[in-house]
C-alpha cells in the first residue's frame, strides 16, 4: 500500500472497524502516488480493442498505444511513415508502401506484408461491418506485392486516403483478424500489435492494464504501467481526479471547466479541437426550403449564448462549416481573413425580421424539432426558441431519449432544425465536405442533415477529393464554402476545444493531431 | 397444499411467466425499427452496404415471429447469443458483472436488515412514543429523498470532503460501503415501516396478550412469539427488495461508477443489445420468481395457519 | 405476498388509544404544508414575482439576491417563479398516477379477492409478470418508441404500480368475504356488485386511502428519477423534477436552483405520507384492517 494522508488513513481504520470489520484492511486498491503507474479514466468502457468495432474515444485511447499503422502523422497533422519505411505514388490512384524490416508483434511473431494488407482490406468487407468502412470507401484493392511491399489501388484519386489510413489502418496478424472478424480485441480474443504497449488485463469491471511491449523496436515508454478505468458519471470522474485516485482523463466536459480549473495538483488544459457545431436546416422541409427563412433563422441565432450554454468558454466561434484545424491547414493561421469575406448572418433580430418578410412565410410558422434530452443542448435550444418566437417562428421542442434521437437522426426521420456537434479525425477538408454537402451524405446514415445537394456541388466535392493540396484545391473549397454560406443550409456555431486533465505528477504533450495520447504523457521531472 | 405440489405448480407457472416476459421484451424492442444498427455504426457516417450487412446479420428485416423463434430455439439449446456491443457471449458479460451487483446487493441487504428490523421493532414497541415518532420521521425523510441525490450527497460528504472513502468503482468491500449505504437507506425505510406495522399487528394478537397476562416478561414475549410471527411479512419485503437490487440499483451504480447489472441493463437498452437485454430480463424475472417461491415455502414451514387453507 | 395476514375485527385495540400530542402536531404540520403546496399550485402563476419563462441570457446563473430571492438558473430565469409555476406540473402527474393506480388496483384487487377463481389466477400471474419486469427498461423503451412525453410515463407508471395495490386489496378482500356480514348479505340474495361496493369497499376505505397517498408519494419520487434520466417533460417546462435535472450542474453557482425543488419534493412526499398514515390510523380505529 502506497502512502496516503495520515489523517485519512486513521479515519478509515476507525470507521472501517466499526462498519465492516477486518475485511477492509487491504484498503484502497488504486496505486495513487506510484510514479510508474498512470491511471486514466474514460467515461465509457472500451468495448473492443479494434477500430472496426470500437471506434470511440475510450477505445482509440488504448488502441493507438498498442496498434500501429504503416503511416501515422506528426504534430502538425502531416502524414509520416510508421510501420512503412516509405511510400510512393506511381500514379494518382496507386500507393506502394515499403515496409520496415524485422518488425514483430508483441508475441514475437514477424509482421508480414500479408498481415499489413489484410489489416486494411478487412475494413472494406461489408460482412465485417467496420465502423471505419466509410474512411476506406475509395479503396479498390489491397495486395501484398512483395515480401515487404503492400500496394493499394483506389477507385479514384482521393486525397483523404493517407490521412484516413494513418488513423484506422491498425496492423494485426492476418490469421487472428480472419478468424475473428467480429470479436477481435475482446477479452476472449485479445488483439496483437506492434506498438509500445501491450494489454495485460482487459475486463469490463476492472478496466484495462497496459505494460510495455518488450518486443517494441523503439524506446521503452516513459510510464511503466497504464491503467484505463471507467467512470461514467462526469461529476464522479472529477471527484476521483480531484482526490488523486485517478491521474487524468481526456474527457473533460468543456462546460465544467470552472469546476476543473481550481482542482489542486491537477492541470487542465484545452486546445483547439477538430470539431464543429452547427445548426442544420433541412432544405427539403417546406418553410425551411425558403432561403429567406433559413437566413432569418441564421440571423436569430445568438451564437455566443448557445456556445456558453453548451460548452462554456472553451470553444471559439465558427463562421463556416469546416473545423478550425482544417481551416488552419488549408488557409494558414490567418484563416479568418479568408472566411470573414463570405456571407455571414450576425445575431440581429431586426435583420431576421426583414429576411422573414421577404420569404413566403412573413407571418411566421410553427417548426417542430426533436432534441436529445440525454445531453445539455436543451438550454441552448431554449434560447433559440425564445429568439425565434420574437420573429414569429414558434419552435416546438420535442425531447427524445439519446438512443431514439440518434437513431432517428441517422435514418433522417423528422429532420427539421438539428443541433449537431461533429468531431473529425483528420486535417483534410475532404473528410468533412462529402458528409455535409454531397448527395452521398444526404442518403440515410449520411451526415448531410440539411439535405443540401446539387449535381454541381457533387462535382466540386469530387474535385476536392481528387486535387492535391495547393491553390487550386483551396479555390474549390472556397467556392463550396461560399455557396454554402449564401444558401445557409447550415448555421455554424462554434468549434469546441478538446481538453485533457492530468495530475501534476505527470506532464503531457498532447495536441489535436496526437494519435497516441498515452505516449505523450510522462512523469514530471521534479519527482 | 404440500411443498412438493407448490414447487411443481410454481415451476410450471414460472416457465410460462418467463416465456411471456421474453416475448414482451423482445416485442417491445422490435418496435424500434433500427435495432442495434445505430450502436454498431458508432457516431460516424456509414455506407449503405455496411447497414445492409448489419441488418442481415441481426435479421432485422425478418418478421418478428421469425426473429423471436431464432432467439428462442438458440436459448432452448443453451445458447444465449453474443452481446451486440461487447462482442462476447452474453453469459460471459453477465458473469463478469454479477459479482459486483451481488456484493452491492448483499452488502446493502445486510445494512438494510441491521438498520430496518431493530429500528422498526423498536418503533412498534414504543408505539406513539418519542422514539417511534423519531424513527418514523427519519424513515419518511429517507423514503422521500430522491435516490440519485442521496448518492451524490454521500459522495461529496464522505469521499471528497472527508476523504474516508474512494469515489468510484469496485474493488474490496471498502469501495462498496458508500454505494451500499446509498442503496440501503431508502430500503431500510421501507423495511422499518413494514416491521413497525408487523410488530403492531402481532403485538395485538390474542396469544401475545395471553402471554403477557401469564406474566411472561416483555423481552421474552417479544423474543419468542412476536419476532417469529412478525418475521413473515418482513421476510417478504426483504426478499423482494433484494431481488429488485439485481437490476434496479441503476442510480447508485451510475453515481459510484459501479459496473453492475443495473447500469449494464440501461446501457444495453440504449444500444438495443437485444440478446443481452433478454438474458438480463430473464435473470431478473427468475430471481423475483425464485424469491417469491422461497418466501412462500418458508411461510409454509413457519406459519401453520397458512398450511391450513388460508389463501396463499 | 400477504398470505399471513389474518383479519379479525377488533384486533387492533391500540387503534382506539388517544393519539398523543406529537402525532397531532405532525399531522397538522403535514396538512398545512400540503395546503400551502396546493395553494401554490392554484395561485402559482399569479403569485410568481417574475415571468417564469422570461430568459435573461446575459445574466446567467446567479445566487439569491433582492430581485431574485432564490437566484436564477442557467438561462437567467427566476428560480422562485419557476418553483411556484412548477408546482402544478409537479403535482398533476403524480396525482393522476395515484388516482389511476388506486382505481385500477382496488377494482382488480376486489375482483380477484371476492370472486376468486380464474380472474384471481389470471390477475395474480399478471402481477407476478409486472413485478418481474424491470420497470425502468419498460419506461425507457416505451418512451423511446412512442417519442417522449409524460402521457406514456404516466400510463406506464399506473400499470407498473397497480400490482402492489391489487395484492393488498385482494388479501384484505379475501379475509372480508369470509366474515359474517358478507355471508349475511349473500344469504339475503344481494347482488355481488352491491356487496362488493356497498359493503366490502367501505370496510377497506382506510387501506385504500393510505394506498392513494403512498402511490402519490412513490410517483412523485419516481418521476423525479425519470427526469434525471431525461424522460418526460420537454425542456423548459417549469417542473420540480426537471429543475433538479437541469440545474444540478449549477450546484457551485446557485445551489438553490437544484436544492429548492428537491426540498419541495421531499416536503410534499413527507407531508403526504404523514397524512396517509394519520388517515389510516383514524379510519382504521376499530376496523381491524392490518396492512
Amino acid at each position: 500500500m502506497t502512502p496516503t494522508l495520515p489523517s485519512r488513513r486513521k479515519a478509515r481504520g476507525l470507521l472501517g472497524g466499526a462498519l465492516t470489520g477486518s475485511l477492509l484492511l487491504t484498503g484502497c486498491a488504486t496505486a495513487a502516488g506510484d510514479p510508474d503507474t498512470l491511471t486514466m479514466a474514460t467515461t465509457s468502457l472500451p468495448n473492443v480493442l479494434d477500430i472496426a468495432h470500437g471506434f470511440t474515444d475510450p477505445g482509440t485511447l488504448v488502441q493507438f498505444a498498442i496498434l500501429e499503422s504503416p503511416v501515422t502523422r506528426d504534430e502538425n497533422g502531416k502524414v509520416v511513415p510508421q510501420l512503412a519505411e516509405s511510400w510512393t505514388e506511381p500514379d494518382p490512384v496507386t500507393y506502394v508502401f515499403k515496409l520496415r524490416e524485422g518488425v514483430v508483434f508483441s508475441d514475437g511473431s514477424p509482421v508480414t506484408a500479408e498481415d499489413v494488407a489484410f489489416s486494411l482490406e478487412r475494413h472494406t468487407d461489408p460482412q465485417v461491418a467496420s465502423e471505419a468502412a466509410s474512411m476506406v470507401a475509395a479503396v479498390k484493392s489491397v495486395r501484398a506485392t512483395g515480401p515487404d511491399e503492400v500496394t493499394v489501388v483506389l477507385k479514384a484519386p482521393t486525397q483523404t486516403f493517407l490521412s484516413n489510413v494513418a488513423v484506422m489502418w491498425q496492423v494485426v496478424p492476418k490469421k487472428l483478424a480472419e478468424a475473428h472478424p467480429q470479436d477481435l480485441g475482446t477479452p476472449a480474443f485479445p488483439t496483437l500489435g506492434t506498438g509500445p504497449y501491450k494489454v495485460t488485463e482487459f475486463s469490463s469491471t476492472k478496466g484495462i492494464t497496459l505494460k510495455p511491449n518488450e518486443k517494441y523496436r523503439g524506446a521503452r515508454p516513459a510510464v511503466g504501467t497504464v491503467k484505463v478505468i471507467t467512470i461514467t458519471d462526469p461529476e464522479t470522474l472529477r471527484l476521483a481526479v480531484s482526490s488523486g485516485e485517478v491521474d487524468g482523463t481526456t474527457q473533460v466536459p468543456p462546460r465544467d471547466i470552472r469546476k476543473w480549473a481550481p482542482l489542486k495538483d491537477v492541470r487542465t488544459r484545452f486546445y483547439a479541437g477538430n470539431s464543429i457545431a452547427f445548426l442544420s436546416l433541412n432544405v427539403t422541409y417546406p418553410p425551411l426550403s425558403d432561403v429567406h427563412v433559413r437566413r432569418a433563422v441564421a440571423h436569430a441565432v445568438n451564437r455566443e449564448a448557445m456556445q456558453r450554454l453548451v460548452v462554456g468558454a472553451t470553444a471559439s466561434p465558427a463562421t463556416t462549416i469546416l473545423t478550425h484545424p482544417m481551416l488552419r491547414a488549408l488557409y494558414g493561421d490567418d484563416f479568418r481573413s479568408v472566411t470573414d469575406r463570405w456571407p455571414r448572418y450576425p445575431y440581429d433580430l431586426a435583420a431576421a425580421r426583414d429576411e422573414l418578410a421577404k420569404s413566403a412565410y412573413p407571418d411566421g410558422f410553427e417548426l417542430p424539432a426533436d432534441y436529445n434530452s440525454g445531453n445539455n443542448t436543451a438550454d441552448a435550444l431554449q434560447v433559440l426558441a425564445a429568439d425565434l418566437a420574437e420573429i414569429g417562428i414558434k419552435l416546438k421542442l420535442n425531447p427524445l431519449p439519446d438512443d431514439t434521437y440518434r437513431a432517428n437522426r441517422s435514418r433522417h426521420e423528422g429532420l427539421t432544425l438539428v443541433l449537431n456537434d461533429l468531431s473529425y479525425t483528420t486535417p483534410d477538408p475532404g473528410e468533412l465536405l462529402p458528409d455535409l454537402v454531397s448527395s452521398v451524405g444526404a442518403q440515410p446514415y449520411g451526415f448531410n442533415f440539411a439535405q443540401f445537394t446539387s449535381p454541381r456541388m457533387d462535382t466540386q466535392v469530387d474535385k476536392v477529393l481528387a486535387l492535391k493540396n495547393g491553390e487550386e484545391r483551396s479555390r474549390v473549397v472556397t467556392g463550396i464554402l461560399t455557396e454554402t454560406a449564401e444558401q445557409a443550409p447550415y448555421v455554424p456555431l462554434y468549434s469546441v476545444d478538446a481538453g485533457i486533465a492530468l495530475n501534476k505528477r505527470f506532464t503531457e504533450n498532447v495536441g489535436v493531431w496526437t494519435l497516441n495520447v498515452l505516449a505523450g504523457i510522462k512523469p514530471a521531472e521534479s519527482r | 397444499m404440500n411443498a412438493a405440489l407448490l414447487i411443481a405448480r410454481r415451476l410450471v407457472s414460472a416457465v410460462v411467466l418467463l416465456g411471456v416476459m421474453s416475448v414482451l421484451t423482445y416485442g417491445l424492442l422490435s418496435l424500434s425499427p433500427d435495432g442495434p444498427v445505430q450502436a454498431l455504426l458508432g457516431n460516424r457516417p456509414s455506407t449503405p452496404e455496411t447497414v445492409a450487412a448489419i441488418r442481415a446479420q441481426y435479421r432485422l428485416d425478418e418478421p418478428f415471429p421469425v426473429r423471436y423463434w431464432h432467439w428462442l430455439s438458440d436459448v432452448l439449446s443453451g445458447d444465449f447469443g453474443s452481446s451486440v456491443f461487447a462482442k462476447q457471449p452474453v453469459l460471459t458479460v453477465i458473469a463478469e458483472r454479477l459479482p459486483v451487483t451481488a456484493t452491492l446487493a448483499g452488502y446493502a441487504m445486510v445494512l438494510t436488515l441491521l438498520l430496518g428490523i431493530p429500528a422498526g421493532m423498536a418503533a412498534g414497541l414504543r408505539r406513539g412514543k418519542l422514539l417511534d415518532q423519531g424513527v418514523t420521521l427519519v424513515a419518511l425523510v429517507a423514503l422521500s429523498f430522491p435516490p440519485f441525490a442521496l448518492g451524490l450527497l454521500l459522495l461529496y460528504g464522505f469521499a471528497v470532503e472527508l476523504g474516508w472513502f474512494p469515489t468510484y468503482g469496485g474493488g474490496d468491500l471498502w469501495h462498496y460501503t458508500l454505494p451500499a449505504i446509498a442503496l440501503s437507506l431508502g430500503q431500510a425505510a421501507v423495511l422499518i415501516r413494514q416491521t413497525r406495522a408487523a410488530t403492531l399487528d402481532v403485538g395485538a394478537q390474542d396469544y401475545v396478550t395471553f402471554a403477557r397476562a401469564r406474566g411472561l416478561g416483555r423481552m421474552r414475549t417479544w423474543g419468542s412469539y412476536s419476532l417469529r410471527n412478525a418475521a413473515l411479512p418482513v421476510l417478504t419485503v426483504a426478499g423482494l427488495l433484494a431481488a429488485a437490487n439485481l437490476t434496479g440499483a441503476v442510480f447508485v451504480e451510475q453515481t459510484f461508477s459501479l459496473p453492475g447489472l443495473g447500469s449494464l441493463l440501461v446501457q444495453a437498452v440504449n444500444q438495443k443489445d437485444i440478446p443481452l437485454i433478454q438474458a438480463l430480463v430473464l435473470l431478473g424475472g427468475a430471481v423475483v420468481i425464485g424469491v417469491n417461491l422461497l418466501v412462500d415455502l418458508i411461510y409454509l414451514v413457519v406459519d401453520p395457519r397458512v398450511r391450513h387453507g388460508a389463501p396463499a | 405476498m400477504s398470505a399471513a395476514t389474518t383479519t379479525r375485527p377488533g384486533v387492533r385495540e391500540h387503534g382506539r388509544r388517544p393519539r398523543i400530542a406529537g402525532g397531532r402536531v405532525l399531522t397538522t404540520t403535514a396538512l398545512s404544508a400540503l395546503a400551502l403546496i396546493v395553494l401554490a399550485a392554484i395561485l402559482g402563476d399569479w403569485a410568481a414575482p417574475h415571468d417564469p419563462a422570461l430568459q435573461n441570457v446575459e445574466l446567467g446563473p446567479t445566487g439569491p439576491s433582492a430581485t431574485h430571492l432564490l437566484g436564477t438558473d442557467d438561462l437567467g430565469r427566476d428560480v422562485l417563479s419557476r418553483l411556484l409555476a412548477g408546482t402544478r406540473t409537479a403535482l398533476v402527474a403524480p396525482v393522476l398516477i395515484a388516482l389511476g393506480t388506486t382505481l385500477l388496483g382496488t377494482t382488480l384487487g376486489l375482483l380477484a379477492g371476492y370472486h376468486r377463481g380464474w380472474p384471481d389466477a389470471v390477475l395474480m400471474r399478471l402481477s407476478d409478470l409486472l413485478y418481474a419486469l424491470p420497470g425502468l427498461l419498460v419506461l425507457i423503451v416505451l418512451v423511446g418508441v412512442a417519442g417522449g412525453g409524460t402521457t406514456i410515463a404516466v400510463l406506464a407508471l399506473i400499470v407498473l404500480n397497480a400490482p402492489s395495490d391489487i395484492r393488498i386489496i385482494r388479501s384484505l378482500a379475501l379475509g372480508q368475504r369470509e366474515l359474517a356480514y358478507v355471508d349475511a348479505a349473500r344469504t339475503l340474495g344481494l347482488p355481488d356488485r352491491r356487496i362488493v361496493f356497498r359493503h366490502l369497499l367501505p370496510n377497506l376505505a382506510p387501506t385504500v386511502t393510505a394506498n392513494l397517498l403512498l402511490s402519490f408519494v412513490s410517483a412523485l419520487v419516481a418521476l423525479t428519477g425519470l427526469s434525471f434520466l431525461g424522460i418526460g417533460l420537454p425542456a423548459g417546462t417549469p417542473d420540480w423534477g426537471l429543475m433538479i435535472q437541469e440545474n444540478r450542474t449549477l450546484l457551485d453557482l446557485n445551489p438553490w436552483a437544484a436544492v429548492a425543488p428537491a426540498l419541495l419534493i421531499m416536503i410534499t412526499a413527507i407531508a403526504a405520507t404523514l397524512l396517509g398514515d394519520s388517515i389510516f390510523e383514524r379510519l382504521d380505529a376499530g376496523k381491524g384492517v392490518p396492512e
